[in-house]
């Protein structure tokens, strides 16, 4: 059980540096719209807020948006571990849990790509085709390896159940 | 489930409480109780067996198919 504490610590720190990026974000999302940031040089996934058009701001809320998921799936994922440290490894809240964070990291990763590609043919103008694993497709696999693992968790809690209601 | 379970019934007829089935057979009255309210997904043969032998009776004293609509 000290990999799942390890895993857990690992985890609740990735959290703790995450949350703390969470309500800024949400602040400059509204101002990014209302404020004029003028001179200022912000690049976020390539895209460069200087000369920022209106579709750049949304490559840029987009771009952040894919951040929120990803930090809400990572919430989701330290809520499973605590389950499992509570040893309520079949629980439904852990099965549901696992479904919204592989939906999560789809969505997440399908959003990141496009804006990514969005944002380098219309700032560079260029196509860049990016052969092995990138961050995206790493996020994708896993979003899909979490769907699977909810699905392993149903067939789990159904064969548990009827163990249990075994005589 | 069309499986009926009859095991109150056969309780009465030999005069036995649950509890002392239970005792009898090895298994917890939480467990008794699951099977006789038919609540139970599956019985072992093992489980029968020890409930024959304690009432004194054939499995389709206990156990009844009725087909669902």
């Amino acid at each position: 059980m000290r990999k799942i504490h390890l895993l857990k610590a690992i985890l609740d720190y990735a959290w703790f540096v995450t949350a703390i990026f969470i309500p800024c974000i949400l602040i400059f999302i509204p101002l990014l719209f209302i404020y004029d940031f003028g001179g200022l040089e912000l690049i976020i996934s390539d895209v460069s807020l200087s000369n920022t058009s209106f579709f750049g701001k949304i490559l840029i809320t987009l771009t952040l948006l894919s951040f929120l998921l990803l930090a809400y799936s990572l919430f989701l994922f330290r809520k499973i571990v605590h389950y499992f440290i509570r040893l309520k490894i079949f629980d439904t809240y852990v099965i549901d849990s696992f479904r919204k964070t592989g939906n999560l990291l789809i969505i997440s990763g399908l959003l990141s790509f496009i804006t990514s590609v969005v944002s380098k043919v219309y700032f560079h103008q260029k196509v860049q085709l990016e052969i092995g694993i990138s961050e995206h497709l790493v996020i994708l696999c896993l979003g899909l390896f979490f769907l699977i693992l909810s699905e392993i968790f149903t067939l789990a809690k159904h064969a548990k159940d009827e163990n249990e209601l075994t005589v | 489930m069309g499986i009926k379970v009859h095991l109150d019934i056969m309780l009465i007829k030999r005069e036995m409480k649950s509890k002392e089935l239970a005792e009898k057979i090895g298994i917890t009255p939480a467990n008794l109780s699951i099977l006789k309210s038919g609540k139970a997904k599956a019985i072992r043969f093992s489980t029968l067996e020890a409930i024959c032998k304690a009432l004194d009776c054939q499995p389709s004293d206990i156990l009844e198919y009725t087909p669902n609509d």
